[in-house]
């Protein structure tokens, strides 16, 4: 029933379009060059009887024949005749005039004619959040500093080294790698959304491959739900803080995040009054200062009149490490306004033991290196105030013994050791150290001395202190996000009057203003909390549940244009938001909307000055790790197995492969030509690569690395067991065999077989990523080569492709396809140069690229490419602006990318300049109304 | 516009809504003949392996019910007389389109071969989700159930590889992929979460202030989320009488995906069995594996090493065949696990499989060349007592597969003339 009504309500559509088209004046274009265009160089094929590719073009035998049904023969008619590859080369050849005439003819015959002759933008597609955009908007929207959940496109690679601002990547990187698929420290610990699916060659965030569903509905609301419950988001968010007004005052929140002191990022924790309140402290160090019952009483009443606090490790800490060189700003007092920093002299890890009882809550601290036991740690106020007082306590374990002792170094120069002998505790020997500084001298360390204990780790807990309360000097803090925030605004501050909290984090969350329906909608969601009982706390949680479940944070409706003009400039929260979520993968930063908010980013100069200030910052990342990984997929090499006897090489050990390693090399390459601004012809052919130690063997420069690296770091070069695969330099290539990403072991890898190269597999990938022309699938019962490169009645691979081209319906495609992967035969199937296959057969990696252009290796195959470097120019644009723009191009588009390409090249071909010009396009800046 | 209609129609039987559970008039102990709501409803799966067959390990030589077991079938032993091998049906390839892509995807379309409507793909509401759309809306908590064993994380394929269970022309359904997520979507007790609702509530308003902002195109895309918001309201409300119904779930929750291939696959049919058992749905789909992914996986107990399936298929020698076949023993011992089960439990006067119909296929026949001929067929379970299973039946010549998704249709109750390229119910597979 809905079929037959879905057909013809089908058929209706069509024949509205057709009306449409007829209505349009018949042009006299047609019959005088368009027809014996066909007739002359297509016709012979594409005729009547079985016409070629079963396309036939003579049918269109006047303007009239021509209806809208057809638009997308014509835009692939378009497509070959304008990349050479229609008509083949045997036959006569159009003029480069007679070609553009018919390409000027399809474009204005497929242009709509509401727009009555106005450039078209393409309209604008709604589109979800992907999830990688979904994780770095609620990262950045919470100030967060890890990711919120695990997820598979965030690669296990330490970015740390990824400094765009500074212009120039240094000569030798240390990057680790960690397991793919490790866990490690996020938000949410469950939840998780599923991944995107791919547009046919496209990438995740094309608005027409996304979809929406029941299920993932539920996804969303349980992660939202997730985010919302964490406990760690009072402590791990601070832009989360102006929404909770109650959550600084005391009591409320143990925690506090991070804040800036004297200019060093410190994490804060917050002190309580109570002592070990678990009450199973039986022991007293001999010689302490005082007894835990008089000390109990002491520090609350310190704390109340905010002289004191006690540190006893709150549970959002669980497994968290104080790395060495950080501080911790215990924030004590009732009014959490002052500060003690405590500063570890080794690595502190915060957990739970299960085999040991805390004295507050479960969780103590000890050292995070096993037999560490001797270490110490400092303590001071911000304010001066002298600690007078310390203590802390032990906490013993079943089966461990021996002694340890606590010494306590004075402002004055003098000691005080506490030593006590524990014996197989269990938690019975829980013991409490105290401590008070002589007259006029405070309390500057503890050194702590296991060295006689049998136990692997000298467990900690509630560390308490008194000062005197006489303050002599004043540190300054402040929190790092007020910081970064005035550190990055070269632009003024917005003006007008301060938006309240709420209102001002929907306008973030949903990323531009908010009418005042939305706005109701959403406060009503914490007032109803609040009059329902629930805490400021709580009514921010729910506040933010709904706000991440809602379809104005899911989608970005931003796009949306109301205009009475069939086409219109986008707004300035548009642009804001198309650059962030092109550029970073996330939503427009402070600066962004402030821009935004004055009305001033539709101007193409402060537009194209955003652009370049987004490129340089570390968040720029996302444009390797996600467009430059979709667009020469890079995730096929995480699932690649070259055969394990064949190629040894790939594994190294049980668990690690080449794999990684070379998934690193092709990020560092676009990283470098991105944040060194280099030439994007680098991707064809460039001078340097970065290598680690075993991807420098496997390519056969271990020499060159060694040079490099004793000139880099003498030292180092001399020692024996380096660790191999984390030491990256910039290595000068000695010959054009490698350099660029064509001759990677990535890429190479990626597109070979278990059991032998593919050359056409390489040469589509290569159509598609390289010249954005993917060829067409093959069709159904088609014998496939088989898997295995050895010989087979006596043929060597190319011999039997060749075979394979002999049938003319294949050779239309695999003209195309099959001399680009023969160009690379010289590399086996995991990228390593070889001269033969098995057998003594040399390899043979001559090939001739459409135009008669013949080249025999690897190096003159670059050559060529080169020789025509606006082609790799255009592809590399195109694919970027599709990328941007969250849609697949149309031959509407020609025009636009042949502008970026003209820029481009007047600029060196520069990597910013396409970014520039894509972000400064028609379509980019514009869109259609619907 | 067309799509619009189909994708609404689909997505409103999508949304569960309130009606009487079947399930509360058959409480355990309840004699079931007494009331006359009492005959056990139908339940239909279709478990879906990627890249074809070794047909020679798998088509029985004989036909009617004295055939013998080949390699591949051999694990149906046990379960002979409740299974029945349908050989000789095909479907057609509309070119155009990747022949991986469209042989898994358009498995189940309803669309014919030359009507795409979804890019070059002929895809268009699925068997399944035809069959789901016409279960009283609320009789169950999930309209349906889409399961799938692909956990790669390497995600590197369009929509296509993902479902075989599509809402209308380019809207596949989302697969579950992991064991735990399953377990807590069916007994999860989402209003046991006072919050839920309320959260529900607004984004449901904020959803209809935002569609006035929307233009035409984006309002039919948008409408995807406003009826994923009903769906779940009416899921909630559902929820909470099934709970009462069901009580404690009757197994524990799983930890997540087991590392054991086959520890996972007979887990996801455990799953399935329950979700069927207790009522909680009527349809399911399952997803083995995608189509093509040249990701190595292991088969535990099977090989030593991972192996890749799609590679397999194109690698010559004996050696390569040898495993195919191992890789199809493996995946049609997984099923018989699956039938024994059904047959195992109680129903009425018969078992849960005498009321069910298990479906496992494969898009392509022969995957070395991508043959859409002669595709492999297994059928299980007497659908009600509708389907006469037991046997070996072969068909010649252009039978369309669509012939045998019809005549399920009619099997399960829905009313169609025609179903993609078809040409008639296959009467031989009935009672």
């Amino acid at each position: 029933m809905t079929r037959t009504l879905s057909l013809l309500l089908l058929l209706l559509f069509v024949d509205a379009s057709i009306l449409v088209g007829a209505e349009r004046a018949v042009d006299a274009e047609f019959p005088k060059q368009i027809r014996p265009f066909l007739v002359r160089y297509c016709i012979d094929c594409h005729g009547e009887t079985e016409p070629e590719g079963n396309l036939d073009l003579a049918r269109f035998e006047d303007e009239r024949a021509v209806a809208t049904v057809d638009a997308e023969v014509w835009e692939k008619i378009a497509n070959r005749v304008r990349r050479g590859e229609m008509p083949p080369e045997e036959s006569e050849q159009p003029t480069t005039a007679e070609r553009s005439r018919l390409l000027e003819w399809v474009r204005g015959r497929l242009a709509d004619p509401v727009l009555q002759g106005t450039r078209d933008p393409g309209r604008p597609v709604l589109r979800r959040l992907t999830r990688l955009e979904y994780n770095n908007t609620v990262r950045d929207l919470l100030g967060l500093e890890t990711d919120v959940f695990l997820f598979p496109e965030r690669l296990p690679i330490d970015k740390r080294y990824f400094d765009p601002a500074a212009g120039k990547m240094p000569a030798r990187l240390d990057v680790r790698i960690r397991e793919y698929g490790a866990k490690t420290r996020t938000l949410a610990r469950f939840g998780g959304l599923p991944a995107d699916a791919r547009a046919a060659h496209g990438f995740t965030n094309r608005g027409d491959a996304m979809s929406f569903s029941p299920l993932l509905m539920e996804k969303y609301l349980a992660v939202a739900a997730e985010i919302a419950a964490s406990p760690q988001l009072a402590e791990s968010s601070p832009r989360l803080a102006g929404l909770l007004p109650g959550a600084s005052a005391a009591g409320t929140s143990r925690t506090a995040g991070t804040e800036r002191i004297d200019g060093k990022v410190t994490e804060v924790v917050a002190a309580v009054g109570e002592f070990a309140p678990n009450g199973n402290v039986s022991e007293t160090a001999p010689g302490s200062s005082a007894s835990p019952n008089s000390f109990e009483e002491r520090v609350a009443s310190a704390f109340a009149d905010d002289l004191g606090g006690v540190w006893g490790v709150s549970k959002e800490r669980n497994n968290t490490i104080l790395k060495t060189g950080r501080r911790l700003a215990v924030k004590y007092g009732r009014s959490g306004a002052k500060r003690l920093l405590v500063t570890p002299s080794d690595e502190l890890w915060m957990a739970a033991f299960a085999t040991a009882a805390e004295t507050s809550g479960d969780l103590l601290f000890t050292n995070r290196k096993r037999d560490d036991k001797r270490f110490s740690l400092a303590v001071e106020t911000t304010s001066g105030e002298r600690v007078v007082e310390l203590a802390v306590n032990l906490l013993s374990r079943r089966g461990e013994s021996g002694r340890i002792t606590i010494t306590a170094v004075f402002s004055n120069g003098t000691t005080q050791p506490l030593t006590d002998e524990f014996d197989n505790g269990a938690g019975a020997d829980n013991t409490f150290f105290a401590f008070a500084a002589p007259e006029n001298a405070s309390i500057n360390r503890l050194d702590v001395d296991g060295s006689k204990f049998s136990g692997t780790y000298v467990l900690l807990d509630d560390l308490a202190f008194v000062t005197d309360g006489v303050a002599a000097k004043t540190a300054n803090v402040t929190s790092p996000t007020l910081a970064r925030g005035t550190e990055e605004s070269n632009e003024p501050p917005t003006a007008g009057k301060e938006a309240d909290p709420v209102t001002a984090f929907l306008e973030r969350a949903f990323r531009g203003p908010i009418s005042d329906e939305e706005s109701t909608l959403f406060r009503g969601v914490r007032d109803r909390a609040i009059a329902a009982g629930a805490t400021e706390e709580q009514a921010a949680r729910t506040l933010l549940r709904a706000v991440l479940s809602s379809p104005r944070f899911l989608y970005r409706v931003d796009d949306t244009i109301a205009s009475t003009e069939p086409v219109a400039p986008l707004d300035d929260f548009a642009l804001a938001n198309r650059l962030s979520y092109f550029l970073w993968s996330s939503m427009p930063d402070d600066v962004l909307f402030a821009l935004a908010k004055a009305g001033r980013l539709r101007d193409p100069g402060v537009l194209e000055a955003q652009a370049r200030r987004m490129l340089r910052d570390p968040r720029s990342r996302e444009l390797s790790e996600s467009f430059c990984v979709q667009w020469l997929q890079l995730q096929k090499l995480l699932g690649a197995r070259p055969d394990r006897k064949r190629n040894p090489a790939f594994y190294q050990g049980e668990k690690r492969t080449l794999a990684m390693p070379m998934f690193v090399e092709t990020l560092l390459l676009f990283e470098t030509i991105h944040s060194e601004d280099r030439s994007i012809l680098e991707f064809v052919d460039g001078p340097f690569l970065y290598l680690n130690e075993d991807l420098a063997d496997h390519y056969g420069l271990g020499d060159e690395y060694d040079a490099r690296l004793a000139e880099l770091d003498p030292d180092e070069a001399k020692k024996e067991g380096r660790e191999r695969d984390r030491g990256w330099l910039r290595v000068e290539l000695p010959d054009r065999r490698r350099g660029g990403i064509l001759t990677m072991g990535s890429t190479l890898t990626l597109t070979s077989l278990p059991l032998r190269t593919s050359p056409v597999y390489r040469g589509s990938w290569m159509l598609e990523t390289v010249f954005k022309n993917p060829p067409p699938p093959p069709p159904a019962m088609v014998d496939e080569l088989g898997a295995d490169d050895r010989s087979e009645e006596g043929l060597t691979l190319r011999q039997r492709l060749e075979q394979h081209r002999e049938d003319e319906s294949c050779a239309v495609c695999h003209r195309r396809i099959d001399p680009l992967g023969f160009a690379l035969e010289s590399f086996d199937p995991i990228g390593k140069w070889r001269e033969e296959y098995g057998e003594n057969l040399p390899v043979d990696s001559t090939g001739t690229l459409i135009g008669d252009r013949a080249f025999a290796g690897p190096v003159e195959f670059k050559d060529r490419l080169l020789e025509r470097r606006d082609d790799f120019a255009r592809a590399f644009a195109e694919h970027l602006l599709s990328y941007a723009l969250g849609r697949e191009l149309t031959l509407h588009d020609t025009e636009t990318v042949e502008e970026i390409v003209s820029a481009v090249r007047e600029d060196d071909y520069r990597f910013s300049r396409v970014v520039v010009e894509v972000v400064k396009s028609h379509p980019f800046r514009y869109g259609r109304v619907d | 516009m067309p799509r619009n209609i189909t994708r609404r129609t689909m997505l409103r039987a999508a949304g569960v809504s309130l009606a009487l559970p079947w399930l509360e008039a058959m409480q355990p102990r309840r004699a079931r003949a007494a009331d006359g709501a009492g005959v056990p409803p139908k339940r239909i799966a279709f478990v879906y392996t990627p890249n074809g067959v070794v047909g020679k390990a798998w088509t029985p030589d004989e036909v009617g019910t004295d055939y013998d077991l080949k390699t591949s079938l051999a694990p149906l032993e046990n379960v002979k007389r409740h299974v029945s091998v349908v050989s000789g049906l095909d479907r057609t390839f509309a070119g155009g389109t990747g022949v991986h892509a469209q042989c898994g995807s358009c498995w189940l379309t309803s669309s014919a071969p030359t009507e795409s409507l979804d890019g070059g793909f002929p895809t268009n509401v699925s068997v399944d989700q035809m069959i789901a759309r016409t279960i009283p809306r609320g009789t169950t908590l999930l309209p349906s159930l889409e399961l799938s064993c692909n956990d790669h994380r390497d995600n590197r394929e369009t929509r296509y590889f993902e479902s075989v269970s599509w809402y209308g022309p380019g809207y596949p359904a989302n697969v579950e992929k992991n064991p735990r997520d399953v377990f807590r979507r069916l007994f999860g007790n989402p209003a046991g979460d006072p919050l839920a609702q309320s959260v529900l509530d607004v984004v449901g308003r904020d959803a209809t202030l935002l569609r006035k902002r929307l233009g035409k195109a984006d309002r039919e895309k948008f409408d995807e989320y406003l009826e994923s918001v009903r769906a779940t309201e009416s899921r909630i409300q559902n929820a909470e009488r099934l709970s009462q119904r069901i009580g404690k779930p009757p197994i524990p929750e799983p930890k997540g995906i087991p590392e054991d291939r086959g520890q996972y696959l007979r887990l996801m049919g455990d799953l399935l069995v329950l979700a069927f058992q207790l009522d909680v749905t009527r349809v399911g789909s399952l997803v083995v594996d995608p189509e093509r992914w040249d990701s190595p996986r292991m088969y535990h107990g099977v090989f030593d090493t991972p192996q890749n399936h799609h590679v397999l298929t194109h690698t010559r020698g004996d050696e390569a065949v040898e495993k195919l076949v191992a890789i199809d023993t493996f995946h049609v011992a997984q099923f018989a696990y699956v039938v024994e089960k059904m047959a195992a439990i109680r129903e009425g006067e018969g078992t849960l499989l005498d009321n069910s119909l298990l479906v496992l296929g494969s898009g392509l026949s022969d995957g070395r060349v991508h043959s859409y001929k002669d595709l492999p067929v297994l059928l299980a379970g007497g659908g009600g007592g509708t389907v006469k299973p037991g046997r070996h039946l072969r068909y010649n010549g252009d039978e369309p597969l669509a012939n045998l998704w019809l005549t399920l249709l009619g099997v399960m109750g829905v009313d169609a003339p025609r179903f993609a390229e078809s040409t008639g119910p296959l009467k031989e597979v009935l009672a």
